[in-house]
């Protein structure tokens, strides 16, 4: 059952907070009675490879987690460039690396001894620059991703 | 021909008969894996990605009523159609009874187990311009 904690711990991460409990329950719960199912019919306990093989036919976490999801954002420039099974994963690295190099910027600015006042603009043409390096990758992502699954 | 064409005009035919299957089922409660199994006996594989959320949606319209509780040593969701439901769907098969009657009507000869042996206009059309 230790894959089967670890899939919904993933499917979680990417569910908004105030459902995440009361989701996981019930997939738990759909996933368990599937396995009791599946052993009650063969009459042993499925394998490691078995339980494996369920979890990757229910589909992987991210997009899981994105058909819970009713708000189903996206981020399009004429064009959508990051569909909504991305999106969770696409603002959690947004957060992450625009955060980091905020505070990266800052940090050297008070150990150089800097105004911070000063150094803004260039902390802001970092911001952007991760900003586009970030929505590039996820966006290229996207391409292919909807390129062998259109539905 | 492009086999993504034919599986969006599938997933578009079945959505709606989906949900019809679904709120017709839990006129008796049912447990999301449950339901999917009973509903996969009858012919109708719904995948669990669009089974379990269709679930919450359908309860936070209304149309369905769920309930914790436990059974076989764990806490189960058990769905059953709500009171609004139940006339919402009276009046969906409604609906569904006479869309299919009208569509048997139109595709009538399609359905005379012909299906293999359907033709195009094109042709016809273009024979008529020679």
């Amino acid at each position: 059952m230790e894959r089967v904690s670890r899939y919904l711990k993933a499917v979680r991460s990417y569910l908004p907070r105030e459902q995440q409990d009361d989701i996981i329950q019930e997939l738990a719960d759909n996933i368990l009675s599937q396995i009791e199912d599946q052993q009650a019919a063969l009459g042993r306990r499925l394998t490691e490879d078995e339980q494996e093989t369920l979890l990757r036919q229910l589909g992987s976490p991210l997009l899981v987690a994105s058909r819970y999801r009713q708000d189903a954002r996206s981020l399009a420039l004429g064009r959508r460039l990051v569909g909504p099974v991305l999106f969770p994963l696409y603002e959690k690295i947004l957060r992450l690396n625009l955060g980091g190099t905020a505070v990266a910027c800052v940090v050297i600015a008070l150990a150089l001894g800097r105004p911070l006042l000063v150094i803004l603009p260039t902390i802001l043409v970092h911001l952007f620059i991760q900003f586009g390096i970030v929505t590039l990758v996820f966006a290229t992502a996207e391409t292919s991703l909807t390129k062998s699954s259109p539905s | 021909m492009d086999v993504d064409v034919l599986e969006n005009l599938r997933s578009e035919l079945r959505r709606g008969c989906v949900i019809l299957a679904v709120l017709s089922q839990l006129r008796v409660e049912h447990y999301g894996y449950a339901l999917r199994k009973s509903l996969e006996e009858q012919g109708l594989a719904i995948e669990e990605n669009t089974l379990y959320p269709l679930l919450r949606r359908l309860e936070s319209q209304g149309l369905l009523v769920s309930e914790w509780r436990e059974e076989d040593k764990r806490q189960k969701r058990f769905y059953c159609l709500s009171h609004d439901g139940a006339q919402i769907l009276g009046q969906f098969l409604q609906e569904w009874q006479n869309l299919n009657t009208s569509l048997n009507r139109i595709v009538g000869e399609v359905n005379g187990g012909q299906m293999n042996g359907l033709q195009s206009c094109v042709s016809q059309t273009k024979s008529g311009i020679d």
